[in-house]
């Protein structure tokens, strides 16, 4: 018995030489990496995925004015914070909120003033259609501080502005009266990026307990927004509604 | 010299270990067989004597040294250790990322409750599917329709004062040309942007319900995948009655589409719902 196994074994020795032990490594690693690859979803890194959820969604790949990077820890504010990248089109304004950590359902608002908290995917495109003109346009998932620190707070993106803009105040009061004054920070050209924080508060929902945000306050309120250049001179001065979801 | 040492020199030349140790046990089971087989023919011989010439008749160390440093290249042995060390790890990764999720159940099952209800006694012929259409690289297609019954049961009314509807519901199978490519469970632009009329007129909408008690009671839900699609549920509540089709409208960032598909005139499924908000359904 055992000299027949070593006799095969001598066989598979003749057969297999070492360079088609090394070809057939090769190949089998590959075959387990794309398995592995299938089995987890296909997931793919940052801008990748989101130019594939651009591509989900019917759309060309538009051009990228902001990007806010995700947690890279699995606890507090890396835990909940999505990478975040915006898109625009001619007409339109994708922002894709992604995660790679895993099938974790994030608890998402809807509509405006409404609140309802519902679970959504790992990674999720809001897709906004854009009138000619600067645009607010809000994030609808929490942001981390710019900081990178521990804190988590709703943002919102102001598009399409005049080039020479290097910062801004946007100011808006929200549904009970209380008056918010955020100072933007510069992402591409003609695109700020405002963040407030705001702590976070357990809820019960669907039988779970869950850490979420309060509600994202800023989509449908009136803002005004001051522009500055480099040197601090005012650029220009806009009124306007930061977007919200449509209705029906 | 000794047999040991006479071995450790010329094996010397070989760098990659794993060979060297391996060709160290080869010549010394074949020195071992040479002195068995003198000791055969010279039964007289001792032990010794017989190692003694086996070693001579192997011949020069130093110059099978030189013959074997030349034949066992140590890149090849690196690059076999390295490519089995990948292997390893992609096992391992397979075991982390994909294996051990699935055993430990991580999986969700999103189909719908009723999915098999819906289009149960659909009769071949009595539907044919629209012709598929393309948007953004992926083919769409309707693959099938039912109409149902929606009744109210308030136990308090009497039979006839109870009401009902008809509602629609459709299959939309959108297919990738590559598996990385297949639509997630929630489409956010058709959420968002496609809307649907019957032909009576009605029209619909596809965003999510944030009152619905069920998950079936959404009006598009993300249900069976395939290697390459992905299936949707479309459901359109409280159609006109005796209507004829329902058409879907996609217009958004430069892509539109129009998609009609005939509704079966018989209903398929009748479902009613008491007023406290429990579901049940009859075929």
């Amino acid at each position: 018995m055992r000299e027949r196994w070593n006799r095969a074994r001598l066989r598979l020795n003749g057969l297999l030489t070492r360079r088609r032990r090394i070809v057939l490594d090769l190949l089998l690693t590959a075959a387990v990496l794309g398995l592995t690859w299938a089995w987890s979803g296909w997931p793919l890194p940052g801008e990748a995925a989101f130019r594939r959820l651009e591509r989900q969604n019917f759309l060309s790949p538009g051009e990228i004015v902001f990007h806010q990077p995700g947690g890279r820890d699995f606890s507090g504010a890396g835990r909940l914070a999505k990478e975040i990248y915006i898109s625009l089109g001619e007409d339109w304004a994708a922002v894709g909120y992604l995660d790679n950590q895993g099938d974790y359902r994030y608890m998402k608002p809807v509509g405006p003033g409404t609140y309802t908290m519902v679970p959504v995917e790992a990674q999720w495109m809001e897709l906004w259609a854009l009138e000619p003109g600067p645009v607010v346009v809000p994030l609808l998932f929490p942001v981390r501080d710019p900081e990178g620190t521990d804190a988590l707070g709703w943002g919102a993106a102001a598009l399409r502005l005049p080039a020479e803009t290097a910062g801004g105040v946007l100011r808006l009061t929200d549904r009970e009266g209380r008056e918010h004054v955020l100072t933007g920070a510069r992402c591409e050209e003609g695109a700020l990026w405002f963040w407030e924080v705001n702590d976070r508060e357990k809820q019960y929902y669907e039988g779970t307990n869950l850490y979420v945000l309060g509600p994202p306050w800023m989509p449908g309120l009136d803002y005004s927004l001051e522009l500055y250049d480099e040197a601090g001179e005012a650029v220009a001065r806009l009124d306007g509604t930061v977007l919200q979801e449509r209705e029906g | 010299m000794g047999t040991g040492d006479w071995l450790d020199r010329a094996v010397s030349g070989i760098r990659f270990g794993p060979d060297r140790a391996a060709v160290r046990a080869e010549l010394s089971a074949h020195l071992e067989d040479k002195s068995a087989d003198l000791q055969r023919i010279f039964p007289d011989i001792p032990l010794d004597e017989a190692q003694d010439r086996a070693l001579s008749a192997m011949g020069d160390p130093e110059e099978l040294k030189a013959e074997l440093a030349r034949v066992h290249r140590p890149w090849l042995g690196w690059l076999w250790y390295t490519c089995r060390g990948m292997l390893l790890a992609a096992a391992a990764a397979w075991l982390i990322f994909a294996g051990l999720p699935a055993l430990m159940g991580g999986g969700e099952d999103v189909r719908s409750y009723y999915y098999d209800s819906w289009y149960r006694g659909v009769q071949p012929g009595e539907w044919a599917p629209p012709a598929p259409v393309e948007a953004g690289g992926f083919t769409l297609e309707i693959t099938r329709a039912s109409r149902w019954e929606e009744t109210i049961l308030d136990l308090g009314v009497s039979e006839e004062e109870r009401w009902g509807w008809e509602s629609a519901s459709m299959t939309l199978r959108i297919t990738a040309r590559l598996p990385w490519e297949r639509p997630p469970e929630t489409v956010h632009s058709l959420e968002q942007w496609m809307t649907a009329a019957d032909s009576g007129g009605r029209k619909f909408s596809f965003r999510p319900d944030p009152e619905a008690e069920f998950f079936s009671d959404q009006p598009l839900q993300g249900t069976e995948t395939g290697l390459c699609w992905r299936e949707y549920e479309l459901i359109c509540r409280d159609i006109t009655p005796g209507a004829e089709w329902i058409e879907l409208r996609y217009d958004f960032g430069g892509n539109a589409f129009t998609l009609r598909a005939d509704i079966p005139e018989r209903s398929s499924y009748g479902s009613s719902r008491v007023l406290s908000g429990t579901e049940e359904g009859t075929a």
